[in-house]
């Protein structure tokens, strides 16, 4: 089986250092500062002491001295979630270099330096419904059960991410970065499902994959297209004009989407698989850090 | 159109292979995308332009179906008919017959009529030509072919109804004699009435159009009026009449009779719906001059409710009898009131040229007929060197198996059956005519020269059983009628409106003055006698002239069909149609192929451009 990310990859992923950054909610400690005073072993300042008070952090020398009650103030490190949900409808078995299998190269990636940040990673693939979930865990000993789980998946179904979205969000996972990556080519649209998961306690990021072939068809002639997903079928004949039509609606879908997304400070990437698949991810990590920065 | 070759017809089970063929076209190409969605957005601005490449789809198919079809034309060598001279011709025949007095409403039908054609006039256009054709008992031209419409309309307006019936079936066939034959002449028929003539002729031939004029009225009519001396009663008359109720309503009206010296009969006569009733009078007394029969009612019709007829006058015709004893004969030829009969066993050779000079009619009975003849002879078994018939032998007990039923002689005469026991052979010339024929032998012949009219028996009616039959005074009346024709027709006193009155004019350029029922006078000079006057179209007493002799001659109606205002219910109606193809059409044939020819070509041509066009959208 071709290894999803090859070993020269891995060794550029982890001179990246960018991936951990501020003010990520959480409450499991881990490589990401939080704002938020806890139990770190990092000291940042004293006050008086409140009922209710951890009486562990009470400092008891200062009580000693002062004969007054202090507790002691530390940065709680903690941990983040990573949620990367993967599209594995049918439509992205398609493409002269496979969309799921970018996919699942991106993911893996993701995963990796998830996983070397000491975050949870947890993997969830959907196409109309949510189809499996990985739970999310820490430690870069969970890699390798990361890989065998995108390895046996394969791309199957219908596509509806509002529905999926809004299921997640229903779900009552933890706060944290979510991940979705997916074609977007989806009658039922894409926004509600967006608007749903930006609302709440998630950090919402959104890589859309298509191949070229999407973009701008090879086709022409007399024909009878068929939906990958829903087998329905359209007989036409596609001259130029129609095929500059084509590309015309599908650049305004694109923007469509691009457009949603940096309106609601959503993080959004588009890549077509004609692109090496190192190209993008280290571009789309040096976007990614300098949109935190 | 016609195609003059329809075998090339077969080429149309081509398109059945070619639909066949197009319907194993190559499938398109499936292919599977993953934005549908966005193609559907494409075709929906594209409806255009979709639409258009479906027709591209199916544009094909249907040119090469059409390339078919105009082959399958081609091949079967279709010609059409061309009209050289598209002016339309109008042969007018307006009915001026007695019906055509009849009254609706204060107008008569005649009047309805002139309208009724002046209003079909106006449809004319101006290269229209018409003529008008009198539709009378003499139909005539009254115009012929003209663009002229104020002509025509002048001619019409001088045109007059007679008291005759019309001959309608022979205006028509004039009418018909004027047809070009190129399909767009038409007879326009203007008629009150319909017989099976006017049927039969609209059938026959196409380009007749009848307007039908006239509602059907009701009409009592005297149909039949004779007056005859009764047998061996001197000065003692039977006068005949007959009257028909034509109406739906049963009527009651009175009759009158009258001579000149007064009234004969006055009486009411009651007649039910569509009844006829004959009546008998007998009159005593001097009975000169004319009598008059008329009925006093109300109607639809006044021209047949008076009559008029002259005393019969009885003329004797001269009969020489030749006959070493004939029994039957000479008592049937005693019987006939007007025959003044001489008898003699043997031919008075010596006086023989005058005997037949001065008689009517020469009669020998198994006598050979001198030589060098001429006059009016009846021959039985008679026999002469010059005669165009000879005996060739003896026939027994020879059986009758045709004679000439149209022949006036055998008028009403069927011998079928007729036992002769003996006759005797005969042969006759091209100029001789077979009356009645046996199976051995003509048994009646007839001849006709300037000079000579005889009919000859080869047989002995004595040796038949001819005289017991009532065909033989009738065979024997009809003979001397054929044999001497003018002593009859002298008799007649009264006549039908449109038949001739017969005047026998004994000397060469005499003047024949003849007063009409109008009391206008027509003077004629006759060369040479007989004389018939035909303007006898108004019914009433006529006055017959010549040089000091006058007589009367009354002209009645006497028409049933003219008396029957109902007829126009019967007329056949026809549509009427601009132009018509008539059986004689003189139209030019024009074959059309190489027309389709030419279209096949660009149809074909087209066809490729839309092949090149869709392979271009490809």
């Amino acid at each position: 089986m071709e290894p999803l990310l090859d070993e020269s990859f891995l060794r550029q992923l982890q001179t990246i250092k960018t991936l951990a950054q501020k003010g990520v909610k959480g409450e499991n400690a881990g490589i990401h500062r939080s704002m938020k005073s806890g139990s770190s072993m990092e000291f940042m300042d004293y006050r008086k002491y409140q009922p209710g008070d951890d009486i562990r952090y009470v400092d008891w020398n200062v009580y000693a001295r002062t004969n007054r009650l202090f507790v002691k103030l530390f940065h709680a490190e903690k941990d983040q979630k990573l949620y990367i949900m993967m599209d594995a409808s049918g439509s992205m078995a398609t493409g002269n270099a496979d969309k799921l299998t970018y996919v699942k190269k991106i993911t893996a990636a993701l995963g990796y330096l998830g996983l070397a940040g000491q975050d949870q990673v947890g993997i969830t693939t959907f196409s109309d419904r949510i189809e499996q979930i990985k739970s999310p865990q820490r430690g870069k000993d969970v890699y390798l059960s990361l890989l065998d789980f995108l390895t046996g998946l394969n791309a199957k179904g219908q596509t509806d991410i509002n529905a999926v979205l809004e299921s997640f969000c229903a779900a009552g996972h933890q706060p944290g970065q979510v991940v979705v990556i997916s074609d977007f080519l989806s009658p039922k649209g894409f926004k509600k499902g967006f608007r749903a998961l930006a609302g709440s306690k998630f950090k919402l990021s959104v890589i859309q994959v298509v191949a070229l072939d999407e973009i701008d068809p090879d086709f022409k002639g007399r024909l009878s297209l068929a939906d990958v997903e829903t087998g329905q079928q359209l007989s036409l004949q596609v001259n130029d004009r129609m095929k500059a039509l084509y590309r015309q609606k599908m650049t305004a879908y694109l923007s469509d989407i691009r457009m949603f997304c940096q309106n609601r400070g959503i993080d959004y990437h588009l890549v077509d698989t004609s692109v090496p698949f190192t190209d993008f991810f280290l571009g789309y990590l040096g976007a990614r850090q300098e949109r935190n920065q | 159109m016609q195609l003059n070759y329809l075998p090339g017809l077969l080429t149309l089970l081509f398109i059945p292979v070619l639909i066949l063929l197009h319907s194993m076209r190559r499938k398109p190409v499936e292919k599977q995308v993953t934005a549908l969605f966005i193609w559907e957005k494409v075709m929906q601005e594209q409806k255009h332009a979709v639409f258009f490449q479906a027709l591209l789809k199916n544009v094909s198919l249907l040119l090469q179906i059409l390339v078919i079809l105009l082959l399958a034309l081609a091949l079967s060598n279709p010609s059409v008919f061309l009209n050289k001279d598209m002016a339309k011709r109008v042969i007018i025949v307006l009915d001026t017959s007695a019906g055509m007095k009849a009254l609706e409403n204060g107008t008569s039908r005649f009047e309805t009529a002139l309208a009724a054609v002046q209003e079909k006039m106006n449809t004319l256009g101006r290269q229209d030509r018409a003529m008008l054709v009198n539709c009378g008992p003499s139909p005539s031209v009254v115009h012929s072919f003209t663009t002229d419409k104020a002509s025509l309309r002048k001619r019409l307006g001088q045109m007059k109804t007679t008291d005759a019936p019309a001959d309608t079936e022979k205006a028509v066939s004039l009418a018909i004699s004027f047809l070009s034959g190129n399909g767009t002449d038409q007879i326009w028929l203007f008629a009150d009435r319909s017989d099976e003539s006017i049927d039969a002729l609209t059938d026959l031939h196409p380009a007749i159009v009848p307007v039908r004029i006239g509602k059907p009225l009701s009409n009592v009519g005297i149909t039949g009026f004779d007056i005859r001396q009764i047998s061996g009663r001197k000065n003692e008359l039977e006068i005949y009449i007959r009257i028909e109720n034509f109406g739906n309503q049963p009527v009651i009206f009175p009759l009158k009779i009258k001579t000149g010296s007064g009234q004969i009969v006055s009486r009411q006569i009651g007649l039910d719906r569509h009844q006829a009733k004959a009546f008998v009078f007998e009159h005593k007394g001097s009975s000169s001059g004319i009598i008059t029969a008329e009925i006093e009612i109300e109607d639809g019709l006044s021209a047949d409710n008076k009559v008029w007829a002259g005393q019969p006058l009885m003329v004797k015709k001269n009969i020489f009898l030749v006959t070493k004893g004939n029994y039957f004969l000479e008592t049937l030829l005693a019987v006939f009131p007007d025959c003044r009969v001489a008898t003699s066993p043997a031919v008075p050779l010596e006086t023989w040229h005058n005997i037949c000079e001065r008689n009517d009619i020469v009669i020998l009975d198994q006598v050979p007929l001198p030589a060098k003849s001429h006059g009016n002879f009846l021959l039985i078994n008679s026999f002469a060197p010059d005669l165009p018939i000879s005996a060739k032998g003896v026939a027994d007990a020879p059986e009758i198996i045709d004679w000439q039923k149209d022949s006036p002689i055998m008028k009403g005469i069927n011998p079928k059956g007729m036992y002769i026991e003996t006759a005797t052979k005969v042969t006759g010339d091209d100029t001789t005519l077979v009356l009645l024929e046996s199976d051995r032998t003509p048994l009646i012949l007839q001849h006709y020269t300037d000079r000579t009219k005889l009919v000859f028996f080869a047989f002995n009616p004595e040796q038949s059983d001819l005289p017991l039959r009532v065909a033989f005074p009738v065979l024997i009346r009809n003979i001397f009628q054929w044999l001497d024709p003018q002593s009859s027709a002298f008799m007649s006193t009264h006549i039908r409106t449109g038949q001739p009155i017969v005047v026998d004019v004994k000397k060469d350029n005499t003047v024949v003055a003849i007063r009409k029922p109008s009391q206008k006078w027509d003077r004629i000079m006759v060369n040479k006698g007989p004389f018939l006057y035909s303007k006898t179209h108004e019914a009433g007493v006529y006055r017959v002239r010549v040089d000091s002799e006058s007589r009367f001659v009354a002209v009645n109606l006497l028409d049933e069909k003219e008396s029957d205002l109902t007829g126009p219910e019967r007329l056949k109606e026809k549509k009427q149609h601009s132009t018509r193809v008539g059986p004689l059409g003189r139209k030019t044939q024009t074959h059309v192929w190489g027309g389709i020819t030419m279209l096949i070509l660009m149809v074909f041509f087209a066809e490729i451009w839309v092949r090149f066009k869709r392979s271009r959208q490809i």
